[in-house]
C-alpha cells in the first residue's frame, strides 16, 4: 500500500497498482524502494485526489501507455471520442474539470489528461467566439482597435 | 478615449485570468486546441471549426494561438469553391469564388506558421481555372523549403493542373539550390486524363527530397531511385481508374529496395495480364515492417506473392479487406486465404488484426493461428468501394474460443446496413457470454463501436449499450441514420 498526503494535509492509503497509474508516483516509488514514508503531493487537494484515485482504481488493470505509443500518436488521427465510463466520470463542474486536468498533468497520468482535454475540446467544438466566452466565463478583452483588426482578418472567412 | 479602452481591456484581461479554464498553463491550452477538428469543409471549415475562432476569443488565447506556428501549418486548398453563381439584388447573376478568401487565409497561415513545416494539399484541381490555380500556387511557393507534406490530386481531368503545381515547385527548387527541402510526405494521384512529363516531374521531385519518408502513389507506377527507396518508411500503392496494374516482378523490385519500410499499403492494385510469377528467387526480408494493409478487390497474384515471399518479423498490425467474390473465383480465393493464414501463422509478432468482408471460415482460420492477438478491428472507417454493398460491410462475429489474450474489439466503419449491424452487436453480446465459459481466455477489456447503426428504439439501444458498458470499457459512438 502507498500513503499519499495532499496539499490540505489529508492522507490517502491506496494500492500500489492504483497509485502507480501516476508516472510521477511510480518513479518516486522506484527511486525510494520499499518505504512506509508518505508521499507528499503539494499541488493536489484532497477533493481532487479523491477523483483522480477513482479514475486510477477503475483503470488499474489496463496496460500503461508506452513511450512508443505516445511518440506514435498521429495528430491528424486524434479523435475526441471518450469511453462511456470516462464520460460519466468527467461529468463535473468546470472548477473540478480543470483541477483534474492540472492534477493529471502534475501527476503525469496521460490517459486522464487526455480525457480532460478531449472533454474541453468537445465543449469548444462548433461554437462561436461569443458562445465560447459565455461557456467559460471569459469576457471580451479586446480593445475596439483589436476588435476591428480581428474582423478585418476574418472577413474573408465569412460565409458569402 | 483610447486610454480608457486600453484600461478597460486590462481590467477584462485581469478578470479573464480568474476563469477556471485560464488556470491551465499555455502548453495544456495549446494541447486542447490541437484536439479541435482540422478544417475539412473549405472556407466554412476554417470559419466554424478552425483556430480562427479560437484566436477571436480573448487576448490570452489569441496570443497563444498566433505564437504557436504548428497550429497554422496546414494549408488546405481542397474543396475550393472556384466559381459560384449568385443572384444579385437586381436579378442579374454574378460569379464569386473562394480564391480571394483562400489566398487570404493561406497568407495568414504562412505568416503565423513561423518556421513550422507545412502541410499543403491541392485536391480536385480539375475544377480550377488554370489562372486562379496559378495565383494560389504563387501564394505558397515562397515557403517552398518548408513544405513537409504535399498532397496533389488532379482527379479526372486535372493533368495540366497537377503538372503546373509540380513544375512551379521544381522551378523554385532549381532556382534556390542552397535551400534544403524538408519534404517528408508525398501523396500523388495520377490525373485520369494523363499528361506528358508527369512521371518525369515526380522523379525529379523525388531526387530533390532527401528527407522523404512517406510515399503514397495512386495510379502511378514508378521506378524509384535507389536512394529514395532506401529511405522510405511508408509506402502505399493504390489503383486509380485502371492504372497501377503492376506485376509481382515489379513488386519484387520495389520491396527489395525499400528495406526500411515500417508500413506498407497495397490497395486495389491489379496485375498486368499474363504475368503470374508468384515465387521470388529468394525471400524478401522487411525487418522493420510493423503495419501491412492488403486491400484488394479480387484474389490475384500480388497478394499471393506477398504471402509466399515476404518475411516480416516485426509485423504488429495486419489488415485485410476483400470485396465481392464470384463463384468462379472461389477456388482461387480459398487458396489465397489459406496462404494468408500460413503467412499469419509464421508471424507471431502480430498483435492487431483488422478485417472486413472476410468469409467467416477464413476469419476463424486466421484467428486460430494468432493466439497472441490483443486487438481485433472490424472495418476501415470511411473506406468503402462502389463494389462493396452495405451488407458486405457487416460485422462478422468470430468464434468465441479464439485468441485467448484478446483484450479489445473495435468496430469502425461508416459504411453498411445499420439494422443488420445492430443485430450483429447482439451477436457480439452472445460472443462475450459464450467466451466467459472458456476458462483459458482473458476477459475482454474494451469495446469501441463507431459505425452506422439504425436505432431499434431507445429502450433496446440503451439496454444493449448498458450491457456492454457494465462489463467493459465502452466507447459508444454510433452514427445514426440522420447523421448519414
Amino acid at each position: 500500500m502507498v500513503n499519499l498526503v495532499t496539499s490540505d494535509n489529508e492522507s490517502f492509503t491506496v494500492e500500489k497498482a492504483v497509485a502507480s497509474r501516476s508516472v510521477l508516483i511510480k518513479n518516486m516509488l522506484e527511486d525510494v524502494g520499499e518505504s512506509d514514508q508518505p508521499i507528499p503531493l503539494p499541488n493536489v487537494t484532497a477533493s481532487v485526489l479523491k477523483k483522480v484515485l477513482e479514475y486510477c482504481d477503475h483503470h488499474k488493470n489496463e496496460p500503461m501507455p508506452t513511450s512508443e505509443d505516445l511518440a506514435a500518436e498521429d495528430t491528424r488521427k486524434r479523435t475526441t471520442d471518450i469511453g462511456e465510463w470516462d464520460q460519466k466520470f468527467i461529468q463535473v463542474d468546470q472548477e473540478m474539470l480543470f483541477e483534474i486536468i492540472l492534477a493529471a498533468n502534475y501527476l503525469d497520468i496521460k490517459p486522464l489528461l487526455d480525457v480532460g482535454c478531449k472533454t474541453v475540446a468537445n465543449m469548444i467544438k462548433g461554437k462561436t467566439p461569443e458562445e465560447i466566452r459565455k461557456l467559460f466565463n471569459i469576457v471580451n478583452d479586446f480593445t475596439p482597435e483589436e476588435e476591428a483588426q480581428i474582423k478585418k482578418e476574418n472577413e474573408w472567412a465569412e460565409d458569402r | 478615449m483610447t486610454q480608457l479602452s486600453v484600461s478597460l481591456g486590462n481590467v477584462h484581461e485581469q478578470f479573464n485570468r480568474l476563469a477556471p479554464i485560464n488556470r491551465l498553463p499555455n502548453e495544456l491550452l495549446i494541447y486542447i486546441f490541437t484536439l479541435l477538428p482540422i478544417p475539412s469543409y473549405g472556407l466554412r471549415g476554417y470559419r466554424v471549426l478552425g483556430i480562427i475562432v479560437i484566436s477571436s476569443v480573448c487576448q490570452r488565447w489569441r496570443q497563444l494561438v498566433i505564437r504557436t506556428g504548428s497550429l497554422w501549418s496546414m494549408i488546405d486548398f481542397r474543396r475550393w469553391r472556384w466559381q459560384k453563381y449568385v443572384a444579385s439584388n437586381d436579378g442579374i447573376y454574378e460569379t464569386i469564388s473562394d480564391v480571394d478568401g483562400f489566398s487570404h487565409i493561406a497568407r495568414m497561415c504562412l505568416a503565423r506558421s513561423n518556421n513550422s513545416g507545412l502541410d499543403i494539399a491541392f485536391d480536385a484541381l480539375y475544377l480550377a481555372p488554370l489562372e486562379l490555380l496559378s495565383a494560389a500556387v504563387e501564394v505558397v511557393l515562397p515557403a517552398f523549403s518548408r513544405w513537409e507534406m504535399l498532397t496533389l490530386d488532379g482527379c479526372t481531368h486535372g493533368g495540366l493542373h497537377v503538372l503546373h503545381v509540380l513544375s512551379r515547385f521544381l522551378d523554385t527548387c532549381f532556382s534556390n539550390p542552397a535551400q534544403q527541402l524538408r519534404l517528408r510526405s508525398l501523396r500523388l494521384t495520377r490525373p485520369r486524363d494523363g499528361v506528358r512529363g508527369f512521371e518525369g516531374a515526380i522523379l525529379a521531385l523525388l531526387v530533390l527530397a532527401p528527407s522523404l519518408r512517406s510515399l503514397e502513389l495512386k495510379g502511378i507506377k514508378l521506378a524509384l531511385p535507389a536512394s529514395v527507396a532506401q529511405s522510405l518508411t511508408h509506402l502505399s500503392l493504390e489503383h486509380y481508374y485502371g492504372h497501377t496494374n503492376i506485376t509481382p516482378t515489379d513488386l519484387d523490385i520495389i520491396l527489395r529496395q525499400c528495406t526500411r519500410l515500417r508500413s506498407l499499403k497495397i490497395e486495389q492494385v491489379g496485375i498486368r495480364a499474363g504475368v503470374l510469377l508468384e515465387n521470388a528467387p529468394t525471400q524478401i526480408l522487411l525487418p522493420d515492417l510493423e503495419d501491412m494493409y492488403i486491400l484488394q478487390p479480387t484474389p490475384n497474384a500480388i497478394q499471393m506473392f506477398i504471402y509466399q515471399n515476404v518475411v516480416t518479423p516485426s509485423l504488429q498490425n495486419f489488415a485485410i479487406l476483400f470485396t465481392k467474390t464470384w463463384a468462379v473465383e472461389y477456388v482461387a480465393q480459398s487458396r489465397l486465404l489459406d496462404a494468408m493464414v500460413t503467412f499469419l501463422a509464421s508471424t507471431p509478432s502480430i498483435e492487431t488484426f483488422r478485417y472486413a468482408r472476410l468469409p467467416l471460415v477464413h476469419l476463424s482460420n486466421a484467428l486460430r493461428v494468432l493466439p497472441q492477438l490483443r486487438t481485433l478491428i472490424f472495418g476501415f472507417g470511411d473506406l468503402g468501394w462502389p463494389a462493396i454493398s452495405d451488407l458486405e460491410m457487416t460485422f462478422e462475429v468470430p468464434p468465441p474460443d479464439v485468441c485467448p489474450q484478446l483484450s479489445e474489439i473495435r468496430i469502425d466503419t461508416t459504411i453498411g446496413n445499420g439494422i443488420v449491424r445492430f443485430y450483429k452487436l447482439v451477436g457480439l453480446r452472445r460472443f462475450l457470454e459464450d467466451r466467459s465459459a472458456f476458462s483459458a481466455v482473458t476477459p475482454l477489456r474494451a469495446l469501441s463501436v463507431r459505425c452506422y447503426l439504425e436505432s431499434l428504439g431507445q429502450a433496446s439501444d440503451d439496454e444493449l449499450k448498458e450491457w456492454f458498458s457494465s462489463r467493459l470499457d465502452l466507447v459508444w459512438a454510433p452514427i445514426m441514420s440522420q447523421d448519414v
